[in-house]
């Protein structure tokens, strides 16, 4: 098994940070635990992704389209995230996305790299989404979309997981404050526990024990549901392990 | 090993010693690799909380948000002004401009509907008689001097049809009226009806268009303008508010119009400054920016079709106005089933008609009905899907649920195109003309078919819109009777909206119908012909009896009535000069509209006009005064030519309409035309631009030796009229007339 596990080569950051020349984009990928991915990225590659960055930033700053095109497609999903979690509305989080990455093109000549450009963003995005919010209290809201009734294969795999979803969202808002927003900014933004501390301004291992306290809530109120899904995977882990 | 090392291992944020360490102790502790899934399944379920959009919808995103950053400034490219120096910038701006509305002492340039109602000057200012009291009838100076001799064809023509040529030309009519201003000869005449009747019908469309055409649509672009820009900000989907900003474009090139103030995205603003440029350049057919960026494909406009044509549309109050008309009643908005994303902007259009109000607590649908009853009086029923159209298909689409920008997924778009087509009545102008977008118009086109007949008279001359005023097709226009009868005809043929032939087989078939009235040596039964509805008939008619002029008919239409008149009191008709259809045949064959049914017709378009125009601009309205007034007068001289004709003695009222007519034409003219002197001035208004001299002259007048009544056509009637170059007969008054027949009016001895 565990020379199963070395032989994984791809290190785990490259899962983190996407492919900003078109590839895949950004996802807050749950990596294997079994991969030797799980370790630090090397300090030479983690530069060449910083310079990388730095480097289209730097081009979009001068007017390269390109550029910012790359830092859109690296980034696209955290601001997406960020937008729905407060907005939990898949079209307004596209669109603030959308306003997000202009705000962010209008305003690139004052981003002066004290934070990443993927926590500039998400700042950017999260005043975009609390506009948003803001501006539906003030005024009222438009018809909402039709509830057509869904025939088409796979509605009620749909309808279950949307369900899921809906459980999941419950007990996070009912974790405790602190352990609520660590856990959010971990798994649904996808940030790690350094910007996490960060952001929160509080000692990374703050961040973990916070972590910690909110999973173990949460893996006792959505026990019905983890304890399926738990068993599948450490099915699928042992079958691909070997016996 | 605790959970909250495994929670970080699986977060990947232990060292890589401590990972080493984990690694070797799920090998070893069973329970491990459980509690590890169960985080993992954990991290998993929260993740998803998420839902990402698929690649389709990343693709739109990407899509959207460049054509977004095309129309962003780069960053560095408002560096130029700081801040606060922009903040001191506005403020300055700001209040420079209170300032200067202040000095101005000017109100804001706020039209509302009713606000302001329009300035109708001179039309109640012209002098009135007093009833009771007749006045001295002045000598008809030399215009019934000499005897008059007719040729038994004339005075057949004369006893049927109430015409004969009097040998004056309209010089020596000017001369007796300029002599005598202030006490004019109780002389009608049939052009003048014509023209007056003209007149107060482009008084009455001026009226509308400035009480409620204009005003209205003034709301209606100031609750779009509004509503729009909700949309554009606040619409779920990038789509739905792409497609507003599109529609918030085509309003706004209709705003700038007007003057009146949008709400444009930055990016729009130059394709709608240049989309304005080219409209009031009229430049031909030139790419649409506007049209072009909302179908995404190059889009060509005749901008010279939307230029000012006719007469009140050259009142300069009017002159934004008229030419928004035009582009809102050209250019329409895409609804195509194929091409959801264009056909996504008109859906936008309506859903904010549907959503917005008017400060008066309308809503933007009952303003817009509102404007279409103005609009059909003037112009026909709409030729086109208008926004009521789309309603209506919306509703029958989201059947139970609720308009939602969101709602309008492609699907949905597609549909709502097609249901929309279906709800339209056939086109009776066949799809759009070169350069027209088939689509949604706001205010429509032209869509009945007596409309179609009002443009096949005169397709090129028209005021306003390709539309006739003339009075008694717009008489026949508000006749619901009419209408009925005319679309009744083209259902029963079975008239299908995608076919373009679909109106000419539908006027064949009132044309076979109306056979037995083709016979030469039937008169033609104007009023009769009206009644039904039957407009086209006349035309067609006289057409194919070869004795109308055609291109004159469709050039101006009152002259051509004058001539028919001319003809028909010829036994023989004129050469035919090289601007008009060869005539063939010869001989005496009187067609022609006898001056009773002229007059009865006029009187009845009027009267059936005034109907109209109460109910949509109350007895108020100086329009539906004059158009009360003229219906009178019209069937007053419609009675006073039967008694002529028959040569019965003149009844007082009579007499009293004919001392009231020249007061009263100069009362009903409109305020441009200042007596009836202008009338073969050159120097006159609205009245001259359909009169080709006086000269051309049907009368009626009071023989002051008999005081018995005269019914007399005038000196164009004679061939040689068409010989002489008529530019400078008219601009010179010492050209050498040609020598007049000189006929005599039976009863004037």
């Amino acid at each position: 098994m565990h020379a199963a596990l070395a032989l994984s080569a791809q290190p785990s950051w490259l899962q983190l940070t996407p492919d900003p020349r078109g590839g895949e984009p950004a996802q807050p990928q749950r990596r294997p635990w079994y991969s030797a991915a799980n370790s630090a990225p090397t300090a030479e590659v983690g530069a060449e992704r910083v310079d990388d960055e730095a480097d289209w930033i730097r081009r979009a700053q001068a007017g390269d389209r390109e550029a910012f095109s790359r830092l859109v497609d690296a980034h696209r999903e955290v601001a997406y995230r960020t937008a729905y979690w407060i907005l939990r509305d898949a079209d307004d989080a596209l669109d603030v996305t959308q306003e997000a990455f202009l705000r962010a093109y209008r305003s690139l000549n004052r981003f002066a790299g004290r934070s990443s450009f993927r926590t500039w963003l998400r700042r950017i995005a999260t005043n975009a989404a609390l506009d948003r919010r803001q501006r539906r209290l003030r005024e009222p809201e438009l018809p909402e979309t039709l509830q057509v009734a869904d025939d088409s294969p796979g509605a009620a795999e749909r309808l279950a997981r949307e369900e899921t979803r809906a459980l999941v969202r419950e007990a996070i808002d009912e974790l405790p404050p602190a352990s609520r927003a660590a856990v959010v900014l971990r798994d649904v933004h996808g940030l790690s526990y350094a910007e996490i501390a960060e952001t929160l301004r509080i000692p990374k291992g703050t961040v973990m024990s916070r972590i910690h306290k909110g999973r173990q809530i949460l893996r006792r109120k959505l026990a019905d549901v983890l304890g399926p899904r738990a068993e599948v995977l450490q099915r699928a882990r042992q079958e691909e392990v070997g016996p | 090993m605790s959970d909250a090392e495994l929670s970080g291992f699986l977060d990947g944020e232990l060292s890589p010693e401590e990972e080493e360490q984990i690694r070797a102790r799920l090998a070893l502790d069973a329970g491990a690799p459980r509690a590890l899934s169960e985080f993992e399944a954990l991290q998993e379920l929260v993740q998803d909380v998420v839902p990402l959009p698929d690649a389709a919808a990343w693709a739109q995103f990407d899509a959207e948000l460049d054509r977004e950053l095309d129309a962003t400034a780069q960053p560095y490219a408002s560096r130029g002004i700081p801040v606060w120096g922009r903040v001191l910038l506005a403020a300055s701006v700001l209040l420079g401009a209170v300032g200067l509305a202040r000095w101005l002492g000017g109100e804001p340039r706020i039209v509302l509907a009713g606000a302001r109602l329009p300035d109708v000057p001179r039309i109640y200012e012209a002098p009135q008689w007093t009833p009771g009291e007749p006045r001295p009838l002045p000598p008809l100076g030399g215009l019934l001097d000499g005897p008059l001799e007719l040729s038994p064809a004339q005075v057949a023509a004369l006893s049927s049809h109430g015409l004969v040529q009097v040998p004056h030309t309209g010089t020596s009519v000017r001369q007796l009226y300029a002599e005598s201003s202030d006490d004019l000869p109780p002389l009608a005449t049939a052009d003048t009806s014509l023209l007056v009747c003209g007149a107060v019908a482009s008084r009455l469309s001026l009226e509308l268009e400035e009480r409620i055409v204009r005003p209205g649509v003034r709301d209606v672009i100031d609750l779009l303008t509004r509503e729009l820009a909700k949309l554009a900000r606040d619409a779920r989907g990038l789509a739905t508010r792409r497609a507003a900003r599109s529609a918030q474009e085509y309003v706004g090139v209709l705003a700038a119009l007007e003057e009146l103030p949008g709400h444009l995205p930055r990016s729009a603003n130059a394709r709608v400054r240049a989309e304005v440029a080219q409209i009031r350049a009229g430049v031909g057919p030139a790419r649409s920016p506007v049209l072009s960026a909302i179908v995404g494909r190059e889009v060509v406009v005749d901008y010279a079709r939307l230029r000012d044509r006719g007469l009140y549309t050259h009142e300069p109050r009017l002159d934004g106005h008229t030419r928004a008309m035009r582009w809102v009643s050209t250019v329409g908005l895409p609804l195509d089933p194929d091409d959801p994303q264009a056909t996504r902007v008109a859906c936008m259009l309506v859903l904010a008609l549907s959503r917005g109000q008017l400060a008066d607590g309308r809503y933007g649908f009952a303003a817009l009905a509102r404007l279409e009853a103005a609009l059909e009086v003037l112009y026909g029923q709409p030729d086109a899907v208008t926004p009521f159209e789309v309603l209506e298909a919306l509703r029958r689409v989201l059947s139970q649920q609720s308009m939602a920008p969101s709602a309008l997924t492609d699907s949905v778009v597609a549909r709502v195109a097609a249901v929309a087509r279906e709800l339209t009545p056939p086109p009776t102008l066949g799809e759009a003309a070169s350069g027209e977008l088939p689509g949604v118009h706001l205010l429509g086109r032209l869509r009945s078919l007596e409309g179609q007949a009002l443009a096949r008279l005169s397709p090129a001359r028209l005021p306003s819109r390709a539309r006739s005023s003339a009075l008694d097709l717009l008489g026949v226009l508000a006749d619901p009777v009419a209408g009925r009868r005319l679309r009744s005809v083209i259902s029963a043929e079975g008239a299908d909206g995608d076919d373009p032939q679909a109106y000419d087989a539908a006027l064949a078939s009132l044309r076979e119908e109306a056979r037995p009235w083709w016979d030469p040596s039937r008169p033609v039964p104007t009023r009769a012909c009206l009644e039904q509805g039957r407009l086209w008939t006349v035309s067609a008619m006289l057409r194919r009896r070869g004795l109308a002029p055609v291109a004159a008919l469709n050039d101006v239409w009152y002259r051509d009535r004058l001539l028919l008149a001319a003809y028909a009191g010829l036994n023989a008709p004129p050469p035919a000069p090289k601007d008009l259809q060869p005539i063939e045949g010869r001989g005496p064959v009187p067609v022609l509209e006898p001056l009773p049914e002229l007059h009865a017709r006029l009187a009845f378009s009027a009267a059936r006009l005034r109907e109209v125009g109460e109910q949509l601009l109350g007895r108020g309205s100086p329009s539906v005064a004059a158009l009360d007034q003229l219906a009178r007068l019209e069937g007053a001289l419609s009675t006073a030519s039967q008694d002529a004709l028959a040569d019965r003695p003149v009844p007082a009222s009579t007499l009293t309409a004919l001392e009231r007519y020249v007061p009263t034409v100069l009362a009903l003219a409109p305020y441009d035309v200042r007596s009836v002197e202008d009338l073969g001035s050159g120097s006159g208004g609205v009245l001259h631009r359909g009169v080709v001299g006086l000269e051309r002259l049907v009368m009626i007048g009071v023989d002051p030796a008999t005081r018995r009544l005269r019914v007399a056509a005038g000196a164009a009637l004679v061939p040689s009229e068409w010989w002489a170059p008529r530019p400078q007969a008219e601009a010179d008054p010492d050209v050498r007339l040609p020598e007049w027949p000189t006929h005599r009016i039976p009863g004037s001895d």
